[in-house]
This record gives structure tokens, sequence and C-alpha cells, in this order.
């Protein structure tokens, strides 16, 4: 394969759709939904706010899945699923956590509030997928580190439902519990549709960026097996 | 000799008593990780002391933090030595070519450590009730304590499994252990603050029930988990 001739992957058709989805996310979100009528402006960051965490929290689950299926399977490409999956949910974690800051200051009069429990419970959560990047980083690539990380995958999980529960376990709380879910106030057409968008959007270009980083690690991987066996002959 | 004299090998529960019996021995003799951990302890109380002004009317509020940060700073040493001296020592493989279940050994070095940190407790709990005259004697904050323990150790003795082989190993564990901790340091400081104040059993006991959920959750998946970390 030459690297001027580079097919059309499915990896690129993933990369479009994102592209224009996104597009039309944000086209939605500023133009079309109406403007909120106690948080005004600001509102509008929950188009971006809310599909990140969600996104963040869908990574988070195919860590630890991946990692059940590599204890299971033993097989190289559950790993590198669950690598590739961690750094993006930190990625959209990192967002969640910037976008949900930003909306904080004007709102609540503050960048950051301790005693929510939602706030804390998900800087928790980022730690630990920042400890298990780490832990990656520091060991050497091999089946002595992918099984360790499987098991911090795997156990790191706790912090996720720990994350999205919290606003109903702690009574102290200044996040809102979910319009969606409560029936009697139900959000009209014209806020649930670039919601929905938004999710859609966050969703391709996860996968969009899980696709191009596991062929990247793919890639990285069948290096270090040239150069080791170029150094063993 | 007959059949019937030979003995036959033990159950999960000897195992675990036999290995338990092991490292109480060890440690018993060379005393490196118990007493280590106390003085340190005491120490880090001392160093709050003057870094909080622990006096009057934020004695309190600060005091079940005080503790157990201090508490999970000294669990670190035991943690840590738990399994990079099998290592050193070369005595892991021995423990794993023997006959044992992976399982019964996590959870002989999770007793191990509950009762190092028992032992811990057992000395700054007094001495943070003395300096700090703090109405600590109480059977509800044993409780606290040893639910507390038992989350330390069920998470840190994994992660010190993991971390003994890697290369940044002092680095990794306190790393990895106190993001995992959180919910364990949330429920304990809550129950033990309400402990102080004579709360009612009614406000304690949803903390304890959490972190009475946590260890039942990290002791079972760990324990199920804990060959994947030592398999070679």
């Amino acid at each position: 394969m030459s690297l001027t001739g580079r097919r059309f992957t499915v990896t690129d058709a993933i990369g479009i759709a994102a592209f224009l989805a996104m597009l039309i996310a944000l086209y939605l979100a500023i133009v079309e939904s109406p403007i909120e009528r106690v948080q005004g402006i600001h509102q509008k960051i929950f188009y971006i706010h809310v599909p990140t965490a969600l996104v963040g929290y869908i990574a988070f689950g195919v860590v630890a899945f991946a990692s059940i299926m590599y204890v299971w399977k033993r097989t190289e490409r559950w790993d590198r699923v669950a690598l590739a999956s961690a750094e993006l949910g930190v990625l959209f974690t990192t967002l969640m956590l910037a976008t949900g800051s930003i909306w904080g200051r004007p709102v609540w009069g503050a960048w950051w509030d301790w005693s929510d429990a939602r706030l804390v419970t998900s800087l928790v959560m980022w730690l630990v997928y920042v400890a298990y990047l780490m832990f990656r980083s520091l060991g050497e690539s091999g089946p002595g580190t992918y099984r360790s990380a499987a098991v911090i995958g795997i156990l790191g999980f706790i912090s996720v439902p720990l994350s999205y529960f919290s606003i109903w376990l702690w009574t102290n709380v200044l996040h809102p519990v979910p319009t969606l879910q409560s029936s009697t106030d139900r959000p009209e057409g014209s806020i649930l549709v670039p919601f929905l968008f938004g999710m859609l959007a966050f969703t391709l270009l996860y996968a969009y960026l899980m696709s191009f980083r596991m062929g990247v690690e793919e890639s990285q991987r069948e290096l270090n097996e040239l150069r080791a066996a170029h150094e063993g002959s | 000799m007959s059949r019937s004299q030979q003995p036959s090998p033990p159950g999960y529960l000897g195992q675990i008593r036999i290995l338990l019996a092991k490292e109480l021995t060890v440690e018993f003799r060379s005393r490196e990780t118990a007493i280590p951990m106390a003085v340190f302890a005491a120490a880090a109380l001392i160093a709050f002391q003057f870094s909080f002004d622990l006096r009057g009317g934020t004695l309190n509020l600060v005091a079940p933090g005080v503790l157990w940060v201090a508490i999970i700073f000294a669990s670190l040493l035991a943690l840590g030595r738990s399994f990079s001296r099998e290592v050193e020592r070369g005595s892991l493989d021995g423990l794993l070519g023997s006959p044992i279940d992976p399982g019964a050994l996590y959870l002989a070095k999770v007793s191990t450590n509950v009762i190092l940190l028992l032992l811990l407790e057992a000395v700054i709990i007094p001495l943070a009730a003395i300096l700090f005259n703090l109405q600590l004697f109480q059977p509800t904050l044993l409780l606290t304590l040893l639910l507390g323990n038992i989350g330390i150790a069920s998470v840190g003795t994994i992660l010190s499994a993991i971390s003994a082989r890697s290369r940044a190993r002092e680095a990794l564990l306190p790393i990895m252990l106190l993001p995992l901790l959180v919910p364990v340091i949330i429920g304990a400081v809550r129950a033990t603050a309400l402990v102080i104040d004579s709360g009612p059993w009614e406000d304690i006991q949803p903390w304890l029930a959490i972190l009475a959920a946590y260890d039942l959750v990290f002791l079972f998946v760990s324990s199920l988990l804990f060959y994947v970390t030592v398999e070679k």
C-alpha cells in the first residue's frame, strides 16, 4: 500500500459523518434552539456538555467491557480497544469538566463547587482513568502489563456509576436531575432535537477517533515487533 | 502408611488460615511494617496539628479527615511491602507454584493488611483521643474503622500485586489507590464525624452501608480477578 494513493476507508467515512453531524448539531444548538428563560444564553453549552459527559461514560464502559474480554479471550485486539477508549474517555471527560466549569462561572458564580457531588465524583472518575493511562505509559508493552491494565480497567469502572448516580445518592447537589426523565416537565421538541443531534455528533466523533487510534496503535505494535525481529537477527 | 492417615489438602478457608499464619509470623519476626506504620501515622498527626491548628470549634470538623488521611498514608507502607517483599525474595513464585488458590492468597494478604491497620489504629486512636481531647472510644467507631480498613486493604492489596512488578512501583500504588479510595474516604470520614459528634445511629448507618457495599464489591471482584495479576 503506497502512502500517496491511500484508499478510502470505513474510518474516513465515519469521520466525514461525524463532521457533518457536528455542523448540524452546532447549527441547531446555536441558531434553532430557544433561549432558556432563567439561565439565558449560558444554557446552550449543555448541548455540548451533556453529550461529552455521556460519551465519556460510554467510553469508560467500553474500557471495562474490553478489559473483561481481554481477561477472558486474551486477544491483543481487546487490549487495544481498552487503551484507545480510555484515552478518549479522558479526553471527553476533560471537555465535560471544562464546559461544566465555563457554565458554572456565570450561573453558579464560581468555576468550581466542592459541595456538588457530581462535580467531585466526575473529577474522581477522571483521576482514576488518568492513573490508568499513567500505568499504561509506565509499563513496558507485553502481556503482563495488558493483564494488569485490564484489572485496573475493571476495578476503575466503579467510579463511573459513582459519578452517574451521585445526584441521587447525595442530597446537597446543584446538578439538576435529567429533565428527560421527569414526566411532569417534559422538554419541548425544540430542545430535544438539538440535544439528540449533539449526542449523535459526539458518538460519531468517538467512533471515528476510536477507529483512528486503534489503527495507530496497531501500526505502533507492528513496528515494535519488526524492530525486535530486526535487532534479534 | 494407610491412606486415611494422609493429610488431605486444605480447603479454601484452610489455605487462607495457613497463609495468614505465615504472613503474621513473617511480620512478627521482622516487625518491619507495623512499627514504621505507627510511627509514621503519629508523626503525621503531629504534622497535621501544626498545619491546621486543631483546637476549639474547628477540631470536630477537621479531626475525622485528619485521622483517615493519616491512616490511608500509613496504609501505603503496609500495602507497598505486601507484594514487593515477595517479589524481591522470589518467594512469590514459590507461593504460586504451590497448590493454593490465588483467591485464597489474595484474601490472606487482605486479612494481614486489615490486621496491620487495626494495630496501627490501636496506637493512633488513643493518641488522637489524648492529644486532641476527642470522644473516640465508641463501639460505632470500631465498626467504622473495620469497614474502612477492609475497603483500603481490598483495593490496596490487588493494586500492590499489580505495582510490585512494575518499574515505577513506588509512584504507581498511591496514584492508583487514592482515586479508587474516594468512596471509602467519603463514607469513613462522614461516619467518623457523626460518631465524634455523638450523632444518632440512623444518620451513621447509611455511611456504614456505603462502606460495607464497597468492601463486598471489591473483595468479591478482586478475589476473582486476582489470578490474572499474578500469572506468568
